[in-house]
């Protein structure tokens, strides 16, 4: 679930679902964006239940991908 | 003015990541033992972990160290934001490195310290309160560096005539950036035992000891005349190196090493508008060189003729490949000399379409049918002066 401010134009992800459970982004603590070739994709660095994801949005398709999941631990 | 951002890549780990904050965090090239710690954040450095350390190295001092390999994307996308931020302050802003910006703030008014204060908060409120970065200011860039090194992490240091001398007094030779373990000991065997004695000794005296232009230099650039900020004159080779994590062991995966880094230093020839007239190649592992090297007197205009050029000469081998490195010389402008039949000018034509296809739609769109079965090289980033 994501949250469009269309007066910013500003977009922020405000719950996952990951393994049948939800989680409720707390911090974003960054977001950047990058192109593959001429496609833009968002990158928003989020911690939500004690967890680390990143995920990445596809602006041409608006997908969104669970690039890493982490627990903030060493391995 | 100098800024440099603070463990840079370990910081912006930090900050995208906020469970990594107040942990001991490396970020290094490969995540095994032999992998380069390329940053420590401020957490490992404490411990005694210092860019260069092996990981084998680092986690025998701290067992709970988190590495991470680098995330390029983002540390651009950060170079960039803080440039966008420096540019609304002065318009002369030089990228140094991918953690380092000179700022020019002649002609600017206003008080300096308070405008780094202002850079620091805008920092802070742009890519969040965890990116710290270290200012000085200096009449400089080297003594901005200086400044910018006397407090680390989230200095805000200057260096001016009011306080040179003391500052000079307190630092050793090798803190002068430029000054390694071995001039500073062909110095102190001059007599020159700190900064403040450098700056004393005249310019006679410091020709017989350098006995090189640099002696001027450091004469000068001690003063707070401006050397350093020259541009650089145009290049005369270029070269890519590249470390595999997974050896090459055939010449498919080989040719596949090569043609990318082909297409780097081929993009850097570009962007100079040059060509090349020589190629040279290297792969090397235990007990195991590959290399050769060609001219062509019509010149190389890209990656993809340079390939084309060595591919064919590149052997069958056994072995393991760990190192591999392309090197192009004897650059000139771009001639887009032709042949009599017209083949040169054709591949010219196909590739430079290629070219920009790839940038279009993304790396990889269009490749030579010759690496078919291939992997990439991922994309990795220069720790050195930006060229």
């Amino acid at each position: 679930m994501m949250d469009f401010n269309h007066y910013q134009n500003k977009i922020k992800p405000i719950q996952i679902q990951w393994n049948n459970r939800d989680f409720r982004v707390e911090e974003v603590g960054m977001h950047h964006h990058f192109h593959q070739g001429n496609k833009l994709f968002h990158t928003f660095s989020v911690t939500a239940g004690g967890m680390f994801f990143k995920l990445v949005l596809d602006t041409e398709n608006l997908f969104w991908k669970l690039e890493e999941v982490a627990d903030g631990l060493p391995e | 003015m100098l800024l440099d951002i603070n463990s840079c890549f370990a910081t912006i780990e930090q900050q995208a990541n906020p469970l990594l904050r107040g942990k001991e965090v490396v970020v290094a090239a490969y995540s095994n033992d032999n992998g380069c710690i390329l940053a420590a954040s401020k957490e490992a450095k404490k411990m005694g972990i210092k860019t260069g350390f092996k990981i084998g190295e680092a986690r025998k001092i701290c067992p709970k160290l988190i590495i991470m390999t680098p995330d390029v994307e983002k540390y651009r996308f950060v170079n960039e934001e803080i440039k966008k931020i420096l540019l609304t302050f002065s318009p002369k802003v030089s990228t140094k490195s991918i953690d380092e910006f000179a700022i020019d703030f002649e002609g600017v008014e206003g008080d300096l310290k308070e405008t780094g204060l202002r850079i620091k908060r805008e920092i802070n409120e742009t890519l969040g309160d965890w990116m710290t970065v270290s200012i000085g200011i200096g009449a400089n860039i080297f003594l901005a560096k200086v400044a910018s090194n006397l407090k680390k992490p989230d200095g805000l240091e200057e260096i001016n005539e009011g306080n040179f001398e003391e500052i000079y007094k307190k630092l050793k030779l090798t803190d002068l950036h430029g000054i390694n373990t071995k001039t500073a000991y062909k110095l102190q065997v001059n007599g020159i035992m700190s900064p403040l004695d450098f700056y004393k000794g005249s310019r006679m005296e410091l020709r017989s000891i350098f006995k090189s232009v640099n002696a001027d230099y450091w004469y000068f650039r001690l003063r707070g005349f401006e050397i350093d900020a020259k541009e650089r004159p145009t290049k005369k080779s270029f070269s890519a190196i590249y470390s595999l994590k997974t050896p090459v062991k055939n010449r498919q995966e080989l040719a596949v090493i090569f043609y990318q880094l082909c297409l780097k230093v081929g993009r850097r020839c570009d962007r100079q508008k040059m060509e090349a007239k020589g190629i040279m190649w290297w792969g090397g592992g235990k007990n195991i060189n590959v290399s050769g090297k060609l001219r062509k007197e019509g010149g190389m205009i890209n990656g993809w003729e340079m390939f084309a050029n060595i591919y064919p000469k590149i052997p069958e081998f056994s072995g393991e490949i760990r190192k591999v490195v392309i090197a192009i010389y004897d650059l000139r402008p771009k001639s887009y000399q032709g042949d009599f039949f017209g083949g040169r000018q054709k591949l010219i034509k196909k590739t430079e379409v290629a070219e920009l296809l790839n940038i279009k739609f993304g790396e990889g769109t269009i490749f030579p049918g010759t690496i078919l079965a291939s992997k990439r090289v991922p994309d990795f980033i220069g720790f050195g002066q930006l060229k």
